[in-house]
């Protein structure tokens, strides 16, 4: 299972709406809809530091992970493949 | 140096590549046609074999020329994207390899195809043989570069679209 972004619950429960959000944090609305879709590839460390401080939360509370052992198969596949 | 000061960088060698194209293309006409023409009308009567045999040969030494026009015509556009802002991808990687396509014209013309050509106009037919000189070498050599590098620049587009997928 991939890692699930749960921006919308940390936005909905600070009553936030996710253009000031974007406008607080420097990212377009079209980045921010795209990261609270999970359709990005991965996010920068310094982007994650600007949402928890403009939302007052810690990184686990913006990203969601259930164990699945097939995501240790797909690593190992793609280091075999570089 | 910034994207931007790329960009305008760019765009100033647009106008001075497309300067550069019109001046050249107006000397070419006029030294290997015009020029020809006019010294060809007055020896001989137009459309008569003598009359094209006295432009063919100038024809003939303009390729290599016109071949190399194609290529500051390819650096004209590529400017024109940069100075747009297009700095890597597919069409930035195209017009490199454009680039690097006339510069091997430009070698092949040289080497091949204007001793062929001029041995069919001075009567001895068949292949000319291929004529190597440092022009038509340091053509080949800087168009099979600038292939290369049309083909990296794709390879960056891919990687730059690649990192835009992260916020």
């Amino acid at each position: 299972m991939p890692v699930v972004v749960t921006l919308d619950v940390a936005l909905a429960q600070r009553k936030k709406k996710g253009r000031e959000l974007a406008a607080e944090i420097g990212l377009s609305e079209t980045q921010l809809s795209l990261l609270r879709s999970g359709k990005v590839r991965g996010v920068r460390f310094d982007t994650l530091a600007r949402l928890c401080a403009a939302l007052g939360c810690k990184p686990g509370d913006l990203l969601d992970y259930d164990f699945d052992p097939a995501d240790l198969e797909r690593r190992a596949e793609e280091d075999e493949g570089a | 140096m910034t994207d931007r000061s790329l960009q305008s960088e760019a765009r100033r060698l647009e106008v001075a590549t497309l300067i550069a194209l019109v001046l050249l293309s107006v000397g070419l006409v006029v030294r290997y046609l015009l020029l020809p023409i006019v010294a060809a009308l007055r020896e001989t009567v137009p459309g008569s074999w003598e009359f094209w045999s006295l432009i063919g040969p100038s024809l003939i030494q303009a390729l290599p020329a016109f071949a190399l026009l194609g290529a500051v015509e390819a650096t004209h556009k590529l400017f024109g994207r940069l100075g747009k802002g297009e700095l890597f991808g597919d069409a930035v990687g195209k017009g490199v390899r454009g680039i690097g396509g006339s510069l091997i014209w430009a070698a092949l013309t040289v080497a091949v195809i204007v001793p062929w050509l001029q041995a069919w106009v001075d009567g001895k037919y068949g292949f000319g043989g291929v004529h190597l000189d440092p022009v038509s070498v340091a053509l080949a050599v800087v168009g099979a570069a600038m292939l290369m590098l049309g083909r990296l620049l794709k390879r960056a587009g891919a990687m730059q679209s690649e990192l835009e997928r992260f916020v």
